[in-house]
């Protein structure tokens, strides 16, 4: 054929890669049965490292061989102690291919902190860098967020810095509920009211409201917004309301969402929330408001309408409390 | 060289632009013999990329030569092509910056010089910029590639992107007249989210419109009737005004007030699309100019067999007895081809439509803070064309460190001169003072203005087998050159694949190879047992 | 296998039938294809060689057959890191065409191009210049010389294994600077 090109046909394609499958499946089972063998007869030594390596960088899910390779650190640990650092960079070295080929190992993430503890010295910038990349991978991994969890203890890290690297991930995609998530475990512990520790300062609560409305009016579906906005505001509980700078922070949302409403009346994430703000700032004057959003809500998603129901009812319930107590 | 073209050949095309270069490429992709000519000695006709002194050389001298009469033999005749038309023309240059002094010691030729912030700054000289000749990389016909458009498909289905690199567009501005400086458009959630600009209702009402017009042809029922008129009726009757109706008619839409709705609609989604692709803005940069791709796919063209002639010059195109053209004079020979493709600057029954003025400066301080590839849509003011600003640093290959390309595009009123007066004395300053720097104001080193005609061809003006191809247009982007370019090859070929996937170089089995004898022999012994049999 | 050190784009120029394809195609495929046929569709061939325990992948593009008429386009010349330009022993008029490549590669090469002179089809008998002018020719513009033979391979790995060798020091030294 003059002028095309010959390609390999699928049906080629296939049959080398079934090759290369079947290849791999026997030095898969040669590998293990070695592994195993050695285990059983003490031999915790370089090669069974180096067989252990192999299969796990291929599939980094099988417990057992990093388990086998704790033993072997710990045994290096005694009987060779000043090579213990060597042994270790191979760990981090490992671990660090193996979360590539599997960013959502729990061995993986596991087995590296716990070689963190097997050490005085740890790199700590390095550990950082590496989060960062798996996050900027996929800003959502769990087991990241996690492992950054414990290299910020470990390293004695400050929240403030933490804070700034929450901001911004937030800054670069507000959708993320993790990134939320870990700003609000953050935020208390660095600026507490003054009146009550549970709670955020005055002028932090505000930044925070201001933040969390832009990531809410840009994209009012975006749930992980929503869940902040909920956590900022109904946090706290009764008698700090009586606090009037929270009700006036209340009653401010309060009118910032419904403006919102009024430009997206069908979304139910909007009118759940002013449902809620009704409720907090004044359930039972706002009796009458609130149940007629709850069945607003039951039109616009009629699958919770289970859901909106019971809330109805539970609001309805506590205003009969309410009733009583007062006229007690 | 003495070696003659090859003749006769299914596809020849005269000039290299663009437009004209992708269906060369289309065509050798799919086996048909293509013959591609320029009378230039330089790829690209209206398109090209020059440094410095091949600016020169081109501009203002024209490559045409002599008509010649051929002597036509009974029952056919030629169309004679007239290389004496400019197509490029109204040329200005202009320098703002002293001559070196002859007397001057090698010393004085980079004055370095400190100024009160104690920032060593460079003083250009013009001995000096133009030394860097080769460091300059000017544009005729500078575009962006929309992230997710049909260039960008196109280059990556045929594997054409590997022969050039590409860098996103940092960012893009438009004008806000009432505060009277450059206002950043947002055009990421993130930028929506982060902007200090506009309001919690205006970043509601923004993500809405574009909602809105993502899913058009999903959900069209929520469009009023009355609505679709043309752009800016749309937007009226959603309430969108002050800096988000900017952001969306000039830099989303791309478009006037009066732009059709369904046009402006089109581009919205083509925006949104494309953002994130691969960066925050939906454009792409063609390192080193545009000029590159339309190498790129005659380098394609090449690959698959494709023959490539510079200073070819085409005298006539034959015409025979069924009206049908047979192929053209080229110097001094026939070549013959079963269809003919011209560029339209060179199709002697092209008329021109319209044009395009255009300016280009070298700078020597960005206008924004941001420092790679930036665009300013300056939205049509008092019914007046918009003006589009691409501004290029050091990081594109288009200059040397230090200084800076500006081009500017609008449609073309009276000349470039003209055209384009208002918005750089708006945004530049020519003279250096002290009042520049308060300003903060780019100065101009160089500027070069010019315009560029547009031309029109009529079908079924032309024989069946002959086809012009369209030069650039005041469009930002590719994507109608494409697609024309679709339609071209599509018309000459209409069952063939159009740039085709190509295969992963991995599994091509070349001639001669090891693999290739293997296949060959495993045929021949099939072959053999057929005979047994 | 993405498991190379280093990847360099080397780029062959010269006139047509001074065997660039040929050289390439000994060096990667390791056979001298017969008949002077254009390989339809290929735009470069890959081959990774190793020195000093370093796995380097070579790149080598070819012309596509646009040097018949002097019509190669800037672009191919653009970041190439070395620079191939090879000429027929046996064939006068190639070696007197190298100024006009010089040329070329003067205005669209990157100032810091390798550039390697070649010397092809040492095999011939009826040589028409001797290695000496070749190498004269190589030192007054600065470039390496080599001659070759694509035929009986001689110094065809050589060539490339040069080139790599030269290229990686090359690269060690901007780290360093």
């Amino acid at each position: 054929m003059h002028g095309r090109l010959k390609v390999r046909t699928t049906a080629e394609q296939q049959e080398i890669k079934a090759k290369e499958r079947a290849k791999k499946l026997v030095m898969y089972k040669t590998a293990m049965n070695l592994i195993f063998s050695k285990r059983k007869s003490g031999e915790l030594d370089d090669e069974i490292l180096k067989m252990t390596g192999q299969v796990l960088t291929e599939n980094p899910d099988i417990s057992t061989l990093w388990n086998i390779r704790k033993e072997t650190i710990l045994k290096t640990k005694e009987t060779m102690p000043d090579r213990v650092d060597d042994y270790v960079s191979n760990e981090l070295a490992l671990t660090e291919q193996c979360i590539r080929v599997n960013p959502k190992s729990y061995n993986s993430w596991f087995h590296r902190s716990w070689i963190l503890d097997q050490v005085s010295i740890v790199d700590f910038k390095n550990e950082f860098l590496l989060c960062d990349k798996c996050l900027e991978l996929d800003e959502r991994n769990f087991h990241c967020w996690d492992y950054r969890r414990i290299i910020v203890q470990k390293s004695k890290t400050s929240l403030e810095n933490e804070l700034e690297f929450s901001t911004n991930k937030i800054k670069k995609n507000f959708s993320n509920y993790s990134s939320w998530h870990y700003r609000s475990e953050l935020l208390p512990r660095i600026y507490p009211s003054s009146s009550d520790q549970s709670i955020l300062d005055d002028q932090k609560l505000a930044e925070e409201c201001n933040l969390i409305q832009n990531a809410i009016f840009t994209d009012p579906n975006d749930q992980s917004a929503w869940f902040y906005q909920r956590w900022l505001l109904f946090n706290s509980d009764e008698k700090s309301l009586k606090n009037s700078s929270l009700l006036s922070t209340l009653n401010n949302e309060l009118e910032s969402c419904q403006q919102l409403h009024d430009l997206e009346p069908d979304n139910k994430w909007v009118k759940l929330q002013v449902c809620e703000l009704l409720r907090r700032i004044n359930g039972l004057g706002n009796e009458t408001e609130i149940l007629q959003l709850i069945q607003q809500l039951i039109k616009v998603d009629p699958l919770r309408q289970g859901y909106y129901t019971y809330l109805g009812s539970k609001i309805v319930e506590e205003n009969q409390k309410k009733k009583i107590s007062e006229s007690s | 060289m003495t070696d003659d073209i090859p003749s006769p050949c299914d596809l020849l095309v005269i000039g290299t632009g663009l437009t004209e270069s992708i269906v060369a490429s289309a065509a050798s992709r799919i086996g048909k013999q293509v013959v591609h000519v320029d009378h230039r000695d330089f790829y690209g006709s209206n398109w090209a990329t020059f440094s410095f002194n091949n600016l020169h050389n081109v501009l203002g001298v024209n490559k045409g030569l002599t008509e010649c009469i051929e002597e036509t033999k009974k029952e056919t005749y030629s169309i004679h092509i007239g290389l004496n038309s400019n197509t490029v023309l109204n040329v200005v240059e202009k320098w703002f910056i002293s001559d070196e002094d002859v007397e001057a010691t090698i010393d004085n030729q980079l004055r370095i010089e400190e100024t009160n912030n104690g920032i060593l700054k460079q003083t250009w000289t013009k001995s000096e910029v133009l030394k860097h000749s080769r460091k300059f990389n000017f544009d005729l016909s500078p575009k962006l590639l929309y992230s997710k458009g049909e260039m960008v498909e196109v280059l990556i289905s045929s594997g054409i992107c590997r022969y050039a690199e590409f860098k996103n567009v940092s960012s893009i501005y438009t004008y806000d007249n009432v505060e009277s400086g450059l206002l950043p458009v947002p055009c990421s959630r993130a930028d929506i989210f982060n902007s200090k600009d506009i309001t919690m209702i205006e970043k509601r009402l923004l993500m809405k419109i574009l909602s809105m017009c993502v899913e058009y042809e999903t959900k069209p029922e929520k469009f009023q009737e009355d609505e679709m008129g043309n752009f800016g009726n749309f937007l009226d009757a959603h309430k969108i005004q002050g800096k988000v109706r900017k952001y969306l008619i000039d830099s989303v839409a791309m478009a006037k007030e009066s732009t059709n709705f369904q046009d402006a609609v089109k581009n919205i989604q083509k925006f949104v699309r494309s953002i994130g692709r691969y960066g925050n803005t939906p454009f792409l940069w063609t390192l080193y100019g545009s000029g590159e791709l339309p190498q790129c796919f005659c380098r394609c063209s090449a690959v698959f067999g494709g023959v490539y002639c510079l200073k070819r010059s085409t005298r006539s195109i034959i015409i025979g007895s069924d009206g049908q053209a047979t192929g053209i004079m080229c110097d001094n020979q026939n070549l013959k081809a079963k269809f003919i493709l011209i560029e339209d600057s060179l199709n002697p029954l092209a008329t021109i439509k319209s044009g395009i003025s255009r300016a280009i400066l070298v700078t020597n301080k960005a206008l924004t803070s941001n420092d790679q590839a930036v665009l300013i849509n300056l939205p049509s003011l008092n019914g007046k064309e918009p003006v589009r600003i691409l501004e290029l640093s050091a990081s594109t290959m288009a200059c040397p460190q230090g200084l800076y390309v500006v081009h500017l595009i609008t449609r073309q009123v009276t000349t470039a001169i003209e055209d384009l007066r208002e918005v750089i004395d708006t945004f530049f300053s020519a003279v250096e003072s002290n009042e520049n720097e308060a300003l903060h104001k780019p100065q101009i080193i160089w500027s070069l203005h010019f315009n560029i005609n547009e031309y029109e061809s009529y079908a079924d003006m032309l024989p069946l087998n002959l086809y012009s191809s369209p030069g650039p247009n005041s469009s930002m982007d590719f994507d109608n050159h494409v697609i024309q370019a679709r339609n071209i090859f599509k018309s000459m070929f209409p069952d063939e694949d159009f740039l085709p996937r190509v295969p992963d170089p991995e599994d091509v089995i070349l001639e001669g190879s090891a693999e290739e004898v293997v296949l060959q022999e495993s045929l021949e012994n099939q072959e053999v047992h057929n005979v047994h049999e | 296998m993405e498991d190379y050190k280093y990847l360099f784009k080397v780029v062959l120029i010269g006139n047509a039938g001074v065997g660039k394809t040929c050289l390439v195609r000994r060096f990667t495929q390791g056979i001298f294809p017969p008949g002077q046929g254009a390989t339809i569709g290929v735009d470069f061939m890959i081959k990774t060689v190793e020195i000093d325990g370093l796995k380097i992948k070579l790149q080598i593009w070819d012309t596509a057959g646009q040097e018949r008429f002097r019509s190669i386009t800037q672009s191919y010349y653009r970041s190439a890191h070395a620079l191939i330009l090879v000429y027929d022993v046996s064939a006068q008029p190639t070696f007197d065409c190298l100024p006009v490549w010089l040329r070329e590669v003067e205005e669209y090469a990157s100032p810091k191009v390798l550039r390697v002179l070649v010397g092809n089809k040492v095999d011939r008998d009826d040589r028409e210049i001797p290695p000496a002018v070749g190498e004269a020719f190589s030192r007054m513009n600065n470039m390496y010389f080599i001659e070759t033979s694509a035929k009986d391979c001689s110094n065809v790995d050589k060539l490339f294994q040069e080139i790599a060798r030269e290229l990686i020091q090359v690269e060690h030294f901007l780290l360093f600077q």
